[in-house]
């Protein structure tokens, strides 16, 4: 028995059961998304060169879960926390579940709450979590955050990233309108190459693209004004493609001025195998074994030639020899 | 380079007929008027002349502008002012308005078929009078001018007159809306100065300065920033004034010109980059941006005046500071509408919003305080509503509804529509 998806596929069954609103889902039992929590937060911590990350202020979606701020809290040690939220009928039951009283909660879309926080100084690592395919306005909140974020500070986004459903009969006509809903004219060229868009991937680099060039664009007026040591320049550090259900994108750019580039390369973000700053993104697959074969191949790594291929699947071992160390360790507890 | 050889010559030279319709051609005439007022303006400036007084004449049969701005010598006139073109050896005057140096003669073209222009400054006085046609019809460029006796104008005055108007312009001129408007924007372009103290006069009448004015109180405040980028100096300032959909957006004043009024476009962020399209929601919103530089060929305008450009370095910078300064400006805004919305809907109890915009007190957007950050109440955010409900309405031709109503065995048009959605409900999305 497939033991660990199955485990984990009661407890998100369970947990959607649960919820009556808002997100369905329990984002610390989604294990891809766990791994990927746990790899940021590895980025995040060598963001210590810029400064104290105690300092550091979080911005992010922490529904009611709060499985990011729990964690970059107790790993990070941030405690200037706040939490976008646009559920706005069932404030209670947010404020109810805020596992630290320091975590401030602000009430509304992303798009009309960011322009109130982003005034204030300081670093801040903000991810925008967003839960839905991707949108216009999502490109509005980069533009937002991207005029006052700090040198040494971080923007991560996810996005929900289904490969496209090219109507055959009128492909290219097809393809541009759902592109130019998604981004918006300016980023979708009127010849735009109608081959390939069939993966996901695709449309991840292409949104990736357009993520990029926002910020880009934003950061070029900015610097107008800035002396020459002062002058930002965004650097992608993550592009993540994961599926827990629907296929998913995580990006995240760190910005730093000029007169930072010795902390940058201090940070040494390359050392970390999940990092990527080009267009290939790093995926984040999670073994379908059992508790039993994921003990066996823990002590038989890293000799694969001691993988019995009768047993296992070259996929699934990979998968679990270059993440385990961000794998969630999952038993059952007594809630009640 | 290669030898060049007469014989090889090619003419290249520019007729004064194209000249003339090139630098007439995209400029209205009521902005063209302006440019004149400009030179009076970069006049007073450069004597250092305080009780400044311009007045304006205008109608069907004649243009006519004098000043007491100090006056123009005549060397200047014989060596730079009547050039088409600023040259390179002509002093700048600091901090001026004029800067193309194609004001003057290009409104003059525009309006006339013949006009002169007189000065007196150091007990000179002169008259440089043109016939258009005639200048045209001749291979020089030049234009000649008259000494006068000296007593027929004041010591640093200068009158600008047109003897014959085109006849397209004496038909313009005719229009009594036109010169209602001209006063409209002569009221806007110099809002800064005819507050300060400059007078202008048309057709007798002084114009009283179109201000612009912004709210503020303890708890309203208005924001200002200042930068400066290669030696200009911007300055902006964000806050609200009452909601009036025409006045609301950004002002642009250049070295105290106003040059853009009111903009509620993408060229001042309006939708773009987290800031929405202009609004009626925004209309309480005003901005000022201000450009100032001793050269002013650094400033971002246009020619014409009668805009930004857009793609100027130093205004892109500006954009940016403007972009994050209206941020919390329409964040506020954008709560005020939703305040409405939720008192109407009996979810809040009060406004404070409505009101600290209410309560504050009027000031010139250039006098009143202001502070680097906008601060503004919090908003009281509607009741919670768990047990969220919608109405459904829709039209049935009454005979059908009076056939449900006795199938149904109910009696008022209501009662039907609650129990066929809740029969359709029971079949087709039973069980939720």
């Amino acid at each position: 028995m497939k033991l660990v998806k199955k485990l984990l596929n009661i407890i998100s069954d369970m947990s959607a059961a649960m919820s009556n609103s808002g997100r369905k889902i329990n984002y610390a039992v989604r294990p891809a998304k766990n791994v990927e929590r746990k790899m940021m937060r590895d980025l995040f911590i060598r963001l210590r060169s810029f400064g104290r990350l105690e300092d550091y202020r979080y911005i992010g979606f922490g529904s009611k879960y709060f499985a990011d701020f729990i964690l970059f809290h107790k790993i990070l040690n941030i405690s200037e926390m706040i939490s976008i939220e646009s559920d706005i009928h069932n404030r209670a039951r947010y404020e109810f579940n805020k596992p630290y009283a320091s975590i401030k909660m602000e009430w509304g879309k992303s798009t009309e709450v960011l322009p109130k926080l982003v005034t204030k100084h300081g670093k801040s690592i903000y991810w925008m979590d967003y839960d839905g395919t991707f949108e216009k306005y999502m490109l509005e909140d980069v533009a937002i955050i991207s005029e006052t974020i700090e040198s040494g500070g971080v923007l991560a986004l996810s996005f929900n990233c289904e490969k496209l459903k090219i109507d055959e009969v009128n492909g290219a006509n097809n393809l541009h309108e759902q592109l130019v809903k998604m981004v918006g004219k300016e980023y979708v060229a009127n010849n735009i190459d109608t081959r390939g868009w069939a993966s996901s991937k695709k449309t991840a680099v292409f949104l990736k693209n357009c993520v990029a060039d926002k910020i880009e664009h934003i950061l070029k007026s900015r610097n107008y004004s800035l002396l020459e040591d002062e002058k930002l320049e965004a650097t992608q550090k993550l592009f993540f493609t994961y599926a827990d259900g629907a296929p998913m994108v995580t990006l995240a750019y760190v910005f730093s001025a000029k007169i930072d580039r010795n902390r940058v390369e201090s940070c040494h973000f390359s050392d970390l195998y999940f990092v990527r700053e080009g267009d290939e993104p790093f995926d984040i697959s999670t073994p379908n074994l059992t508790i039993k074969e994921i003990r066996h191949l823990m002590e038989i790594r890293p000799c694969a030639e001691e993988v019995n291929t009768q047993i296992f699947a070259q996929k699934d071992v990979d998968a679990l020899w270059e993440n385990y160390r961000y794998f969630p360790g999952f038993s059952e507890i007594e809630s009640f | 380079m290669k030898p060049q050889h007469e014989t090889n010559r090619v003419d290249a030279r520019p007729t004064k007929e194209f000249f003339i319709s090139m630098l007439t051609r995209d400029i209205a005439t009521d902005r063209a008027i302006l440019d004149l007022i400009d030179n009076s303006i970069d006049a007073y400036q450069s004597n250092s002349k305080t009780d400044s007084r311009i007045s304006i004449t205008i109608n069907r049969n004649e243009f006519a502008i004098r000043d007491n701005a100090g006056g123009l010598d005549l060397e200047t006139a014989k060596e730079y002012a009547f050039r088409f073109g600023r040259s390179a050896s002509n002093p700048l005057t600091p901090n001026s308005v004029g800067q193309f140096g194609v004001g003057m003669k290009r409104t003059l073209f525009k309006i006339a078929e013949s006009f002169y222009v007189e000065s007196r400054k150091n007990d000179t006085s002169y008259r440089i009078e043109v016939d258009i046609q005639e200048w045209v019809s001749k291979e020089s460029w030049d234009f000649f001018f008259d000494l006068l006796d000296k007593d027929v104008l004041n010591e640093g005055e200068t009158n600008i007159s047109v003897t014959k108007l085109r006849p397209e312009t004496s038909e313009l001129f005719s229009e009594q809306t036109f010169s209602i408007s001209l006063g409209n924007e002569i009221a806007a372009a110099y809002f800064k100065q005819l507050s300060d103290g400059l007078n202008i006069e048309l057709n007798g009448k002084p114009i009283r300065s179109e201000d612009v004015y912004v709210k503020v109180s303890d708890e309203l405040s208005c924001l200002k920033k200042s930068i400066k980028i290669d030696e200009v100096d911007i300055s902006i300032i964000c806050g609200v004034d009452d909601r009036e959909l025409e006045d609301g957006g950004w002002y642009v004043i250049c070295n105290g010109r106003l040059v853009s009024e009111a903009d509620q476009s993408v060229a001042t962020g309006w939708g773009s980059n987290g800031i929405p399209k202009y609004h009626a929601d925004f209309a309480f919103f005003r901005g000022l941006v201000e450009f100032s530089c001793p050269d002013s060929s650094k400033l971002p305008w246009t020619t014409t005046k009668t805009g930004v450009d857009q793609d100027n370095k130093i205004y892109k910078a500006a954009l940016h500071h403007m972009s994050t300064s209206m941020k919390p400006v329409i964040a506020f805004l954008r709560e005020r509408a939703q305040e409405v919305t939720h008192i109407k809907e009996g979810k809040i109890s009060d406004t404070p919003l409505m009101w600290a915009i209410e309560n504050a007190a009027t000031f010139r957007i250039y006098d009143a305080p202001a502070k680097n950050e906008f601060i503004r109440p919090e908003r009281i955010l509607p009741v919670e509503d768990n047990n969220k409900m919608a109405n459904v309405q829709y039209t049935i031709p009454v005979e059908q509804i009076e056939l449900a109503k006795k199938s149904l065995g109910v009696t008022t048009n209501r009662e039907v529509g609650e129990k066929t959605f809740k029969y359709y409900f029971g079949y087709e999305c039973g069980n939720e």
